[in-house]
């Protein structure tokens, strides 16, 4: 029997308040535990009541000193909204404000007003941690169910060679679609997701551990065949910060002059930063045409979808360095740009090129920081990784001339795995170089490649056994191994390099 | 020496494609064990395929207890597992007392073995894996011991299927609808089975007293 949860006179706790504990908590403590901690992460808990059911996931703390912590999400699929709950388990952080407006006529109060109700949260391990027992009450509404439950030691023990990891600086880069008339991908996208021994820890925790108050992209233009203009109509010249103070020039058509640019105010104000504050605070990106949530508590995305309509083959492809950074301060929107903070530390970088010359599928914002639809087939070329923490990759392949399929993944109770096999072929008709180095960009940050060669900087690669190159028509199977312990969905975006890392 | 015995199921894209399974479990009776059956998508872009298990019938003993299964797995031991391979991992799990014999059928079916599209490029894999333990962490009548299958069946692109089988104790065969039909299920006694029986039954007799005692609507 589930014990039900007692809401009657417990206040929430402002979400900032509990980031703040939870940071405070972490900053200096974890590593210091002297007395085995156990984290333990759960997906896929379902929960049902007589109207419907809630999904509940997240992971939580037992015996973490001086308090345990917790991140709990309740998928409420009948009000479509979600509900976190953080802090010790089950304690104050596990009561909160309810979505659902109940009407007077069921509630009792005065004709036409509402009154909201409280949601609340309780968790029991099971079965010696190996089953969670979920009872989620909103509105007076009982949803209960199960589900499993993994736990481990936290924080995992150091090998004794090395560091504890004190600032987690993953960051998941992979080019996306839409994809070119050539095939090829015309988005950069990255994912900073802080882990800690396989869990995320959101980015509140990740801050204090790093030393900084938030995180942000930074992104500089390293060169670019046609230079744009800033909302002054001066022409950035690179190496040049993208977005420029004030943001590029307002776009009007190609009969008015310069560049088809034309007099108006700053069109972006995130200087020095990638994105503006307005844009953290709810605010998403879109080239694929679906929104994507920019920052939640766990995750800060960076998207870039530039375009250059005037860029031929000839012509060099626009290359960019992004980086990830930590921030200090606290950050004041401007009419230009962003202050009262500063960048305080680089924590991951990447080199990257578009050679698109595409077109948007309306007004986009900007032909260099553009998170607006693009339309793919309009154009050719597309986004390619050269660089990964200052480390130079050899020749990237062309998309078009390797294909790819694989089988499904079986899961093995015994190695804990999901494996696998990858069959690549040449379809370019001409010798391809090797040795052969195919990196696995996208990986969720909890699945590990296990039988991976190697890694750059956290993205894991395999390289192909063929020293001699690749002949065409060659095909080749790889095996796979996933450790994969969120039982994600695994979808690979892999790219192919010619030459040794 | 590992062994392993590979062959290729053939099939002329046909909906579903079924295989007879029979392991022979007697080396075991009686051993505290478990089940495991999962059904995955491939890490690429991967087609809607369905899977059955049918007719499962054995004289060990399944531990109930469940739910067992996980992501989109369906349905509980001895009656029809149904899986799909929607989600990353689709899997049934389940403690066991083996007998001396396990049969059951797999069919598999849906658009990635009737309608291959042509623009898939993961497959599906199923794999079946019997334990010595309950919790699953040694297997067991498989010369497979890196990952404890003891047979697989991949879904292919063209929709055909390919079954690697790692026990020599365990016999995969195609149904090609030449062999009589198995066996209906007969049950694996669990707890409580009678008492659901009667239940059933009483709700049944209950159902028809009431039909009879209400005046008709037209």
């Amino acid at each position: 029997m589930i014990p039900r949860i007692c809401r009657a006179g417990l206040a929430p706790t402002s979400a900032v308040v509990r980031v703040a504990i939870l940071a405070t908590f972490l900053h200096g403590v974890v590593f210091a535990q002297t007395v085995p901690a156990t984290m333990c992460t759960f997906s896929n808990g379902l929960a049902e009541g007589f109207f419907g059911g809630v999904t509940i996931s997240g992971f939580f703390t037992q015996g973490l000193l001086p308090a345990d912590i917790s991140n709990i999400t309740v998928n409420d699929l009948q009000v479509g909204g979600n509900y976190t709950f953080t802090g010790p388990l089950n304690g104050l952080g596990y009561v909160t404000v309810s979505q659902i407006i109940v009407p007077c006529v069921l509630a009792g109060c005065t004709p036409g007003t509402t009154v909201t109700g409280s949601a609340g949260l309780h968790l029991v391990p099971d079965r010696g941690n190996t089953v969670i027992l979920l009872d989620f009450v909103d509105s007076g509404e009982d949803f209960t169910g199960s589900g499993p439950l993994s736990c481990s030691a936290f924080p995992a023990r150091p090998p004794s060679n090395n560091p504890p990891q004190v600032c987690p600086m993953n960051v998941i880069q992979s080019p996306g679609g839409p994809t070119s008339g050539d095939g090829m991908p015309t988005t950069m996208n990255g994912n900073y997701t802080p882990v800690v021994n396989g869990v995320q820890i959101g980015l509140g925790s990740a801050a204090s551990m790093c030393g900084v108050d938030s995180f942000n992209f930074v992104q500089q233009v390293n060169s670019t065949a046609h230079p744009p203009r800033d909302y002054m109509l001066n022409v950035v010249t690179p190496p040049s910060p993208d977005p420029p103070p004030g943001g590029l020039c307002n776009i009007g058509d190609d009969s008015k002059s310069p560049d088809g640019c034309v007099s108006g105010g700053p069109t972006d104000n995130s200087f020095p930063f990638y994105w503006k504050q307005s844009s953290l605070q709810g605010g998403s990106a879109n080239c694929a045409g679906s929104p994507s949530l920019i920052e939640t508590p766990i995750t800060l995305l960076f998207q870039d979808c530039p375009f250059d309509m005037d860029l031929v083959k000839s012509d060099t492809a626009t290359s960019f360095t992004t980086m990830l950074v930590g921030v200090s301060g606290t950050c004041t929107a401007g009419s230009t740009m962003t202050t009262g903070c500063a960048a305080s530390q680089i924590l991951y970088s990447w080199s990257w090129t578009s050679s698109y010359n595409g077109s948007p599928t309306g007004s986009a914002g900007g032909v260099m920081k553009n998170t607006s639809p693009i339309n793919g087939p309009s154009g050719t070329g597309g986004v390619t990784i050269t660089a990964i923490n200052g480390v130079q990759l050899p020749p990237a392949v062309p998309s078009g001339q390797i294909s790819m399929t694989a089988s499904g993944l079986a899961y093995s109770r015994v190695s804990k795995t999901f494996t696998g096999t990858v069959t690549i072929t040449n379809v370019s008709g001409a010798l391809i170089n090797g040795p052969l180095q195919m990196v696995f960009f996208g990986l969720p940050a909890t699945v590990t490649l296990v039988n991976a060669t190697n890694n750059l900087s956290g993205t894991p690669y395999v390289t192909i056994p063929v020293p001699a190159g690749m002949a065409a028509g060659q095909s080749i199977t790889v095996s796979v191994q996933f450790s994969n312990p969120s039982n994600a969905i695994i979808n690979l975006t892999p790219a192919f390099y010619a030459g040794s890392f | 020496m590992r062994f392993l015995w590979l062959f290729c199921a053939v099939s002329a894209m046909a909906s579903p494609i079924t295989y007879d399974v029979t392991v022979n479990t007697s080396s075991i009776t009686g051993t505290l064990g478990s089940l495991d059956f999962n059904f995955n998508p491939g890490p690429l872009v991967t087609q809607l395929a369905n899977l059955q298990i049918l007719n499962f019938t054995s004289d060990g003993t399944l531990a109930g207890g469940c739910p067992c299964g996980q992501g989109d797995a369906s349905g509980e031991l001895p009656g029809t597992l149904s899986f799909d391979n929607g989600m990353g991992f689709n899997d049934y799990f389940e403690g066991f007392t083996y007998g001396s014999t396990i049969s059951f059928a797999v069919s598999l079916f849906g658009p990635a073995l009737s309608a291959p599209d042509g623009m898939s490029t993961s497959g599906s894999t199923f794999a079946f894996s019997m334990y010595s333990d309950p919790g699953g962490a040694t297997p067991v009548l498989t010369s497979d011991t890196v990952n404890g299958y003891a047979f697989t069946v991949d879904v292919n692109l063209d929709g055909s299927t390919t079954v690697t089988n790692n026990s020599a104790q365990t016999s995969v065969t195609q149904d090609t609808g030449s062999n009589p039909p198995p066996p209906p299920p007969s049950g694996v006694p669990e707890p409580g089975t009678l008492g659901l029986s009667l239940a059933g039954l009483a709700i049944g007799v209950g159902l028809r007293r009431i039909g009879r005692s209400l005046p008709a609507r037209f």
